[in-house]
C-alpha cells in the first residue's frame, strides 16, 4: 500500500487549543491572535450593519471631497485628466495601495464619464493593463456610458520606474492635463509626476498609504489623503452603510492600538519588559 | 447574461479567498500540507508569467500597429517603441550569453536615459522643498527649523563644524519622525487588513471588473 505523504490523525474538540498551540510558528502566537481580534471586531460591526445599525462618519476627508472640484476645473478648462495607481507591483506588499487607488479612480472614472472629460490611467507593470482597463471599462458602463470608453484611456509606458516616470511625464506634457490624480502605493516616481502636474497648474488629488512618499506629495499635491484614508475613502464611495462599518471597525482597532501604546509606554517606564515578551511570543 | 456574470465574480471571489487563506495560514502554521500548498501556489506564478508576457507582446504589438495605420496623435513615438521592442526581443533569441550587444544597448543607451530621468529628481526636490519651506505660519516655521538641523548634521560639513549636528539630526530621524511614521503604518496595516475583508466578503470589486 502506498505510503500517504501527509499523516492524519483524529483529534478531539477539547484538544484543539493544544493541537493549534503545537503547530504555530514561534513568534507568531500573538500577532495570530491579533489577527483574530481584528477578525471579530470588523465582522461584528459588518454584521452589525448589515442588520439594520446606521454607522455614520462625521469627520470629512477633504480631498476625497475636493474631486468633483477637480474634475469641474479641468472640463471647465477643457483639458483631460490623468489618473495612476502608482508604480508599484500588484503582488508586491504595495499590491493593497495599488487597489485601493483603483478603487477611487473607478469612482473619478465613473464621474468623468457621465461629463463626458477624456480620463486617462497610467499604469506601472503590464498585469496592470487589463485591471486597470477592466476597471475603467466597468466605470463607463455604471455611469451608464459604456460608448464614450475608449481602450486608449489605459496608458502603459514600460516596466521600469524610469520608463514609466518618464512617459507619464511626457504625456501630461504633451497633453496639457487639467486634473491629476495620483492615488495608489507609489515609489520615488511619485515627485516627478507631481511636480510636472504642478508645472502644468492642474489640479492635484493624490493619496497613498506610502509613508515615505507622503511629504514629497504634500508639498506639490493641492490634497492629499495620509495614510488609512485612501482605503476610508474607498468605503465611502457608496455611500453604503455597510461600508462605512468597515471604517467604524478601523476606528475601534485605533483605540485598542493606542490603549496598548499607552498601557506598554507605562509598563516600559516602570522598568518591567513584560508587554515586550508578550509580543515577542 | 447577469447570472453569469454574477457566477463569474462569485467563482473568482471564493479563488481569491482561498488562495488568500493558504497564504495567511502559512505564515502562522508550520503544517507540511499547508507549506506545500503555498509553495506550488507560488511556483504557478512562473508559467502564468511567462504566458502572460507572450500575450502582453503580441496584445502591445496589434495595439500600436493600429495606432500608427491610423496615425493617432503622436503616432511616430509608437514606430520608435514598436521597432525598440522588436529588437529587443530578436537579440534575447538570436544572441548567445554574454549576449554583448545586448548588454552595450542595455549600458550604452537605456542606462543613461534612466539616469537622465532621475536627475531631474534633484531638481524637482529642491523646488519641492523651496515651497514646503516657506515659514507663513508656526507650523511651517517649525518645519523649516527641524529642516535645518536635518540638512546641517546631514551636509559633511554641518558635524565637521558643529559636532553635536549630527546628533541633533538623527534625534529629529529617529524621535518625531519615527513616531510619526510608525503610527502611519500602524493604522494602514488596518486599513490594508479592511481592504482584503472586503475582497472576501465580495464588497470591493473593482479590480474584478
Amino acid at each position: 500500500m502506498q505510503r500517504l505523504k501527509y499523516q492524519t490523525r483524529a483529534v478531539l474538540v477539547w484538544d484543539l487549543p493544544r493541537e493549534i498551540g503545537r503547530m504555530i510558528k514561534d513568534g507568531t502566537i500573538t500577532p495570530f491572535l491579533f489577527l483574530i481580534v481584528i477578525f471579530v471586531f470588523v465582522f461584528a460591526t459588518y454584521y452589525a450593519a448589515k442588520k439594520g445599525k446606521k454607522f455614520s462618519i462625521k469627520k470629512k476627508i477633504a480631498a476625497f471631497d475636493a474631486i468633483p472640484e477637480a474634475i469641474g476645473r479641468a472640463t471647465e478648462m477643457g483639458r483631460p485628466m490623468h489618473s495612476t495607481s502608482g508604480g508599484s507591483r500588484t503582488e508586491s506588499w504595495r499590491g493593497p495601495h495599488v487597489v485601493a487607488g483603483l478603487t477611487l479612480i473607478a469612482y473619478v472614472a465613473e464621474m468623468a464619464a457621465r461629463i463626458d472629460i477624456p480620463f486617462y490611467l497610467s499604469v506601472n507593470y503590464p498585469d496592470q493593463i487589463v485591471v486597470g482597463d477592466e476597471t475603467l471599462r466597468s466605470a463607463y458602463l455604471k455611469a451608464g456610458h459604456p460608448e464614450r470608453y475608449k481602450r486608449e484611456y489605459v496608458l502603459y509606458h514600460g516596466d521600469t520606474d524610469s520608463s514609466y516616470s518618464g512617459g507619464m511625464m511626457g504625456f501630461m506634457m504633451r497633453n496639457n492635463v487639467g486634473a491629476n490624480f495620483m492615488l495608489g502605493g507609489f515609489g520615488s516616481e511619485s515627485l516627478l509626476l507631481a511636480e510636472t502636474g504642478n508645472r502644468l497648474g492642474a489640479m492635484q488629488i493624490a493619496g497613498t498609504p506610502t509613508t515615505w512618499q507622503l511629504p514629497f506629495l504634500v508639498t506639490t499635491c493641492d490634497y492629499v489623503m495620509m495614510g488609512d484614508e485612501v482605503y476610508a475613502a474607498g468605503c465611502l464611495v457608496t455611500g453604503d452603510p455597510i461600508e462605512t462599518s468597515f471604517v467604524i471597525s478601523q476606528d475601534y482597532l485605533k483605540i485598542i492600538s493606542i490603549a496598548l501604546i499607552i498601557l506598554g509606554t507605562i509598563i516600559s517606564t516602570l522598568g518591567s519588559n513584560f508587554l515586550v515578551q508578550l509580543m515577542k511570543m | 447574461m447577469l447570472m453569469a456574470t454574477n457566477l463569474k465574480s462569485l467563482t473568482l471571489r471564493i479563488i481569491i479567498t482561498a488562495i488568500a487563506l493558504i497564504f495567511v495560514l502559512d505564515f502562522f502554521f508550520k503544517a507540511k500540507l499547508i507549506q506545500d500548498t503555498a509553495f506550488s501556489l507560488q511556483r504557478f506564478v512562473i508559467p502564468i508569467g511567462g504566458f502572460a508576457l507572450g500575450l502582453g507582446g503580441i496584445t502591445m504589438g496589434l495595439y500600436y500597429a493600429r495606432r500608427i495605420m491610423r496615425k493617432d496623435k503622436f503616432w511616430q513615438y509608437d514606430i520608435a517603441g514598436v521597432l525598440s521592442m522588436l529588437f529587443m526581443g530578436l537579440l534575447g533569441f538570436l544572441e548567445a550569453s554574454p549576449q554583448p550587444i545586448l548588454q552595450w544597448y542595455t549600458y550604452n543607451i537605456v542606462t543613461p536615459i534612466e539616469q537622465a530621468i532621475w536627475s531631474a529628481l534633484a531638481f524637482y526636490l529642491a523646488s519641492a522643498s523651496i515651497r514646503a519651506l516657506r515659514a507663513k505660519s508656526v507650523e511651517t516655521a517649525l518645519l523649516l527649523a527641524g529642516a535645518i538641523f536635518v540638512m546641517i548634521g546631514n551636509a559633511p560639513v554641518g558635524p565637521a563644524l558643529w559636532p553635536a549636528s549630527a546628533d541633533i539630526a538623527r534625534w529629529f530621524m529617529d524621535v518625531p519622525n519615527m513616531a510619526e511614521a510608525r503610527g502611519i503604518n500602524l493604522i494602514v496595516a488596518f486599513g490594508t487588513f479592511l481592504l482584503a475583508a472586503r475582497v472576501f466578503l465580495g464588497r470591493e470589486r473593482t479590480i474584478l471588473g
